[in-house]
């Protein structure tokens, strides 16, 4: 295998597997929250590399004091979520600089951290992308349907005797996995794109779950693919070129829907004159949207 | 003591930087309190990462000159994108942010990256270039923060009341659409004229952290802002002496961006234990009374 097939491999697996929990992660409104993982995961794979240590090990390890602190300052009354969050977010950023600042060679490694090496992937990083993958399937398989309860229903979620912590965890814990194996192959800052766009995408285009699954998996395989050929056909920055994919399949799928639910909007209007004199303007099923929309937090 | 915080600031670069970060201490302390009441922080983030492709294409086609221009056309781009998108049903306004954010970070890197000397210039952009602060970018620091801070007093009431009561805001006949774009564009304008200087990583930093600070430590408004402002400045002043002593001295190069920031990140523990301990004493002030 040469490196350029390791890094499409590397690509679509990541792609795959970040497809895979950004319907979670978009269900649960926690784009933000993984913004702040992903920048705190940046030090520990930093203090790893100093120590020479595993980099998966430190930076997992890291990113779990992270969830920890982020849970704690977000209970103190006058701290809302999203300060909290900003203030982690900061703090992670600035120690993994300031620490790759006291060694040589520092803007090539910091550009490496921020933006990813994913031409540079071994057969090391495969597997343990691919285990992450397997690791997504395996909670998705064992507790999606516990998932989708706590998404839509967090009070009859705990009602029906079940732990919302517990599962939270779960989920939590997950993300960090798949944060873990995408902050050396696409970055500290590009790697919220594998985990959130692919998601984004599909919500624009379905309201059920497996179908959002299905549509996010393939657009984040699709654009980790076609956003490395273009790096290496272009000579552009691998990380930077499949995150740009994914958002011009955004911005298109967006332009599409609006379009077409204009065009059904008016049509609709054109059946049924009298009936209904105030259409509604967007979206052909406002119950099942309503539904996704009003998901707790 | 006089070794540490003064003498470094004799030699004019540094004293600039000081200047520059004294003054966008200040200015992101005072707007930092609107983004802790709006709750923008998220936002907030998504800017200082938007304005990147503006710096690169205005660099590109206009040399330094083009930074500041570019930065705010991007910026201005992401305040209109934002407002769009979130009008779309199926897109909450969180992946909005993570989708543009990304996106336009992403489009600066593909850019960049054709360019040979990229790893410098992504590093600049990141961490900015605090010790070579021209005066005439201080000037320009020094109008928009005079800008700002009017812009904050005239617009004080409409804005505090949209904030903790938007319906209440609405019925007293103001305008929320047009108050949520002024303080957008505000932030943006703090960001834009700071990510030069200080960095993306400093600029989000000094916008949240200080009005956290001093949220923690009063209730107050007319307190929060100004102890906020002294925050920001201060660790600003801390942050790059200590960088600088611990380079010069020591044989440990820090960068300085990331050590104001921890220096704010230590303040903001303090105050955390401070405002505890003093809310212990007012309890058993008021049970004794």
């Amino acid at each position: 295998m040469t490196a350029v097939d390791r890094a499409m491999l590397e690509a679509v697996l990541l792609g795959a597997a970040g497809g895979l929990i950004s319907v979670q992660i978009v269900l649960r409104r926690l784009p933000f929250f993984t913004l702040a993982m992903t920048h705190a995961t940046f030090p520990g794979v930093v203090l790893a590399a100093i120590a020479g240590v595993n980099l998966y090990l430190g930076g997992g390890l890291f990113g779990v004091l992270v969830v920890l602190g982020v849970l704690a300052l977000s209970r103190r009354p006058e701290q809302s979520m999203t300060t909290a969050i900003g203030i982690v977010l900061s703090a992670g950023f600035a120690l993994g600089v300031v620490l790759l600042s006291a060694r040589d060679g520092f803007s090539k490694d910091l550009t490496a951290y921020t933006v990813g090496q994913i031409l540079t992937v071994g057969n090391g990083d495969l597997i343990a992308v691919a285990t992450a993958g397997v690791l997504v399937a395996v909670l998705l398989g064992v507790a999606g349907r516990h998932l989708t309860f706590r998404a839509f229903d967090p009070g009859g979620y705990a009602a029906a005797g079940h732990r919302p912590a517990l599962i939270d965890l779960a989920l939590l814990l997950t993300v960090e996995a798949v944060i873990v194996v995408a902050v050396p192959a696409v970055g500290a800052i590009l790697a919220v794109a594998v985990l959130v766009a692919p998601a984004a995408i599909a919500r624009l285009l379905t309201h059920s779950i497996p179908a959002m699954t299905a549509i996010a998996v393939t657009a984040g395989a699709g654009s980790g693919l076609v956003g490395v050929q273009l790096s290496t056909h272009y000579d552009v920055a691998a990380g930077g070129s499949i995150t740009v994919t994914t958002g011009t399949v955004f911005a298109l799928c967006l332009l599409a829907t609006t379009a077409w639910n204009a065009s059904a909007a008016r049509r609709r209007l054109r059946r049924r004159p009298r009936r209904r004199p105030v259409p509604d303007p967007a979206g052909p099923s406002p119950s099942s949207d309503h539904a996704v929309m009003n998901e707790g937090g | 003591m006089y070794q540490i915080f003064i003498e470094p600031f004799t030699y004019p670069f540094m004293a600039r930087a000081l200047a520059e970060l004294l003054i966008l201490g200040v200015l992101a302390g005072t707007v930092g309190v609107l983004i802790l009441l709006r709750r923008l922080a998220f936002m907030t983030d998504a800017l200082t990462h938007t304005v990147f492709p503006g710096v690169v294409i205005g660099y590109l086609l206009s040399g330094e000159g083009g930074i500041f221009w570019g930065a705010l056309a991007a910026g201005a781009a992401t305040a209109v994108l934002l407002t769009l998108l979130t009008r779309h049903r199926a897109v909450t306004e969180d992946t909005a942010l993570a989708v543009i954010l990304t996106t336009f970070f992403a489009i600066g890197v593909v850019l960049v990256s054709r360019e040979s000397g990229y790893t410098t210039d992504l590093t600049a952009f990141l961490f900015g270039r605090i010790l070579t602060v021209t005066p005439q970018q201080l000037t320009q620091t020094l109008v928009i923060t005079v800008l700002v801070i009017a812009a904050l007093l005239v617009l004080r009431r409409p804005l505090l009341t949209r904030s903790f009561d938007p319906y209440g805001a609405q019925a007293a006949g103001y305008h929320i659409g047009l108050l949520d774009l002024t303080t957008n564009a505000i932030v943006a304008l703090v960001v834009v004229a700071s990510v030069r200087a200080v960095g993306t990583v400093l600029v989000i930093a000094l916008l949240i952290v200080p009005a956290a600070a001093a949220r923690a430590v009063s209730d107050r408004l007319a307190l929060i802002i100004p102890v906020a402002a002294a925050f920001g400045a201060l660790a600003g002043w801390a942050g790059l002496a200590i960088s600088y002593d611990a380079s010069l001295h020591h044989g440990l190069r820090l960068a300085s961006g990331g050590t104001v920031v921890l220096v704010l990140i230590a303040c903001y523990l303090g105050a955390l234990a401070a405002g505890t301990v003093r809310r212990r004493l007012l309890r058993t002030v008021v049970k004794a009374a």
